[in-house]
């Protein structure tokens, strides 16, 4: 317990309760799709399997088929060469070249993208064009990267997505201090659950077990997230200007490795060796691969890796193309070990719970989830208790709208994926519509309910009817593989995530809300019982 | 946060100055958003972020006028 005066006291309730009231739908937004995102390389595996999967996110063998590829290209797209995992599982090379723009305008990345099977290395399809139009092109990707989209921009053009989750992200981080400072009984409602008193009582209690363990949580997650949107967008254009006074070109020497210019051509050395030479050095897992300057004297190879074992940060190493002679281990940002970019690199592994493999993730999504439900039902509470009076019953049903209606939609955008896509073709705004097409019905829902109660448990329902239906989509309209197929070619991920949208389909089938009315909700009780929300609304 | 990339050391990757700012940035804005919440007297809590901003866009100028000194001298 804190001690703090009752004029402090007041003050951060006022700033919580502003932080939930103002951005607490769109805050529930992004904290839902990020829980999502945790798994983003497995919904993407879900969604669109290969037919096999790869022994490793880059294969034995995948330098060799590297040079077979680069034969078939066009010569200027040698300039710079990358090959990786996309979110399904399958590789992806790109083949490009940097192409000066029209004055004023920024340099655009051109090339051929070549889509591979990640067991076999069958090329599946090929595309040349700007980066933006081949990334385009393909949409096995396409459910992942509509959630992150939503997560990181809300589906905003261009920078003002970055300082809409950026604004987010400071929300979050004023509610969670404020949250912790006024909690005052934080270890005892950590382990309070009274079941058997009143339902509305035993909801409150949920709801603030779970805002008691995801507390430390949703600050880290905060921060973290402003860091990537604000450091993105204007953090770090604006001290690079600072910093190296506007001079690009030093900023570029910094980060890049120094490689004297040599444009002679030379062959390229054995990627696959290097491969194996870069995990044996490091102990980690090469992770992707790039090339600058294929056929040339000067080519710089640049291995990717995980982190070692027991380590977090990742790390990559260098070799000189022509000879495979080891040139340099990099660190994750810059060209030296520096505490800089140690604790810069902290950021990824803590925003995203990947520093463990899959228990550190399933530890980010029980977290990430407890802290959705805690903005979801936090606003419930706040808005059953007033659900008389008629300005706060709209609030009530865009809560509804939103809070029930957003897991519609998202489910309903799976389900398109499965009805639209053909092979990995791309979908281009398809997905999109179908959101918003889902938001549009959800609202009507929502608003047309006889009650804000009766939204909640239609939406409810609606959720988990399309979440039943989605492993049926997979498997008869997307032709995506049985649970057989799946298990027996090394694609657990399909069965297990089938299984997981079963049983979260049957929880909101099967789930009874706890019905009070508001009078219920305003019985007398001691303040140890208001929540943070009820003790503000004292406090106002 | 323009101000910390004038006063910290680049350090041997020369990133130091970029990156610590960066990182500090979140808990630099809390900090300063709950102390003029929270401080009683509006009129100081205006003049504490006033001072920081120009303590901030004073230290920027400085930088950017040392730079502009040394590539005349360069030149």
């Amino acid at each position: 317990m804190i001690n703090v005066s009752t004029r402090m006291t007041k003050s951060l309730l006022a700033i919580h309760g502003c932080s939930a009231v103002f951005l607490g739908l769109l805050l529930y937004t992004v904290i839902l799709t990020g829980t999502l995102a945790v798994f983003e390389h497995e919904l993407g595996v879900w969604a669109n399997p290969p037919s096999q999967a790869g022994e490793a996110p880059l294969p034995s063998g995948i330098g060799a088929r590297m040079k077979t590829l680069a034969a078939s290209v066009d010569p200027a797209y040698l300039d710079e060469v990358g090959v990786f995992p996309s979110s399904d599982g399958r590789l992806m090379a790109f083949f490009h070249t940097h192409v000066e723009a029209e004055q004023g305008r920024e340099a655009v990345e051109e090339g051929t993208l070549i889509l591979l099977e990640p067991a076999s290395l069958e090329e599946l399809d090929r595309v040349t064009g700007s980066a933006d139009e081949v990334f385009r092109h393909f949409g096995n990707n396409a459910l992942s990267n509509f959630l992150l989209d939503l997560h990181i921009r809300l589906l905003l053009p261009g920078q003002w997505g970055l300082w809409a989750t950026g604004l987010l992200g400071f929300a979050m981080l004023v509610a969670s201090v404020s949250g912790f400072v006024i909690h005052r009984h934080l270890i005892k409602d950590i382990f309070t659950l009274r079941r058997r008193r009143a339902d509305v009582l035993a909801a409150r209690d949920a709801h603030v077990i779970a805002g008691s363990w995801s507390l430390p949580f949703a600050f880290v997650l905060a921060f973290t997230g402003a860091f990537f949107s604000f450091g993105g967008a204007i953090g770090l254009p604006m001290l690079a200007a600072i910093a190296f006074g506007g001079d690009v070109e030093t900023a570029l020497e910094v980060l890049q490795p120094e490689v004297g210019e040599d444009s002679s051509p030379a062959p390229l050395a054995d990627l696959d060796l290097i491969l194996v030479s870069a995990a044996e050095r490091t102990g980690g897992e090469p992770q992707n691969m790039f090339v600058n300057h294929w056929g040339r004297a000067d080519a710089l190879v640049t291995v990717r890796m995980s982190a070692e074992e027991g380590g977090l940060l990742p790390g990559a190493v260098l070799y000189k193309g022509a000879t495979g002679e080891f040139f340099k281990t990099q660190p994750n940002l810059g060209n030296e070990p520096s505490f800089g970019g140690d604790l810069a690199g902290l950021m990824s592994p803590l925003h995203f719970g990947n520093f463990a493999g899959t228990p550190s993730k399933i530890v980010w999504f029980a977290l990430g989830f407890a802290s959705a439900y805690v903005a979801l039902t936090g606003m419930v509470l706040w808005t059953r208790r007033r659900e008389s009076e008629p300005g706060w019953d709209k609030l009530a049903r865009a809560t509804a709208w939103l809070g029930y209606g957003l897991p519609a939609s998202l489910a309903a955008v799976a389900a398109g994926y499965f009805l639209l896509i053909d092979g990995v073709s791309g979908l281009g705004y398809s997905l999109l519509y179908v959101f918003l097409g889902g938001l549009l019905a959800t609202a009507l829902l929502s608003f047309g309910a006889r009650s804000a109660e009766a939204a909640n448990r239609l939406l409810l329902r609606l959720t988990g009817g399309i979440m039943l239906l989605l492993p049926l989509l997979r498997w008869l309209a997307a032709e995506g593989p049985g649970w057989g197929m799946a298990l027996s070619s090394g694609l657990s991920w399909v069965f297990v995530m089938d299984l997981c949208f079963i049983l979260g389909a049957l929880a909101c089938l099967r789930y009874k809300r706890p019905h009070s009315s508001p009078e219920e909700i305003n019985i007398e009780r001691t303040d140890e019982d208001k929540t943070v929300a009820e003790r503000v609304a004292d406090a106002a | 946060m323009g101000g910390l990339a004038v006063v910290i050391a680049p350090g041997p990757a020369m990133i130091n100055n970029v990156a610590v700012p960066l990182v500090l940035f979140p808990g630099a804005w809390g900090v300063l958003f709950f102390y003029a919440c929270l401080d009683q007297k509006l009129l100081r809590a205006y003049g504490v972020v006033a001072g920081l901003t120009l303590l901030n866009g004073g230290l920027i100028a400085w930088h950017f006028a040392q730079t502009a000194d040394v590539l005349q001298a360069a030149a």
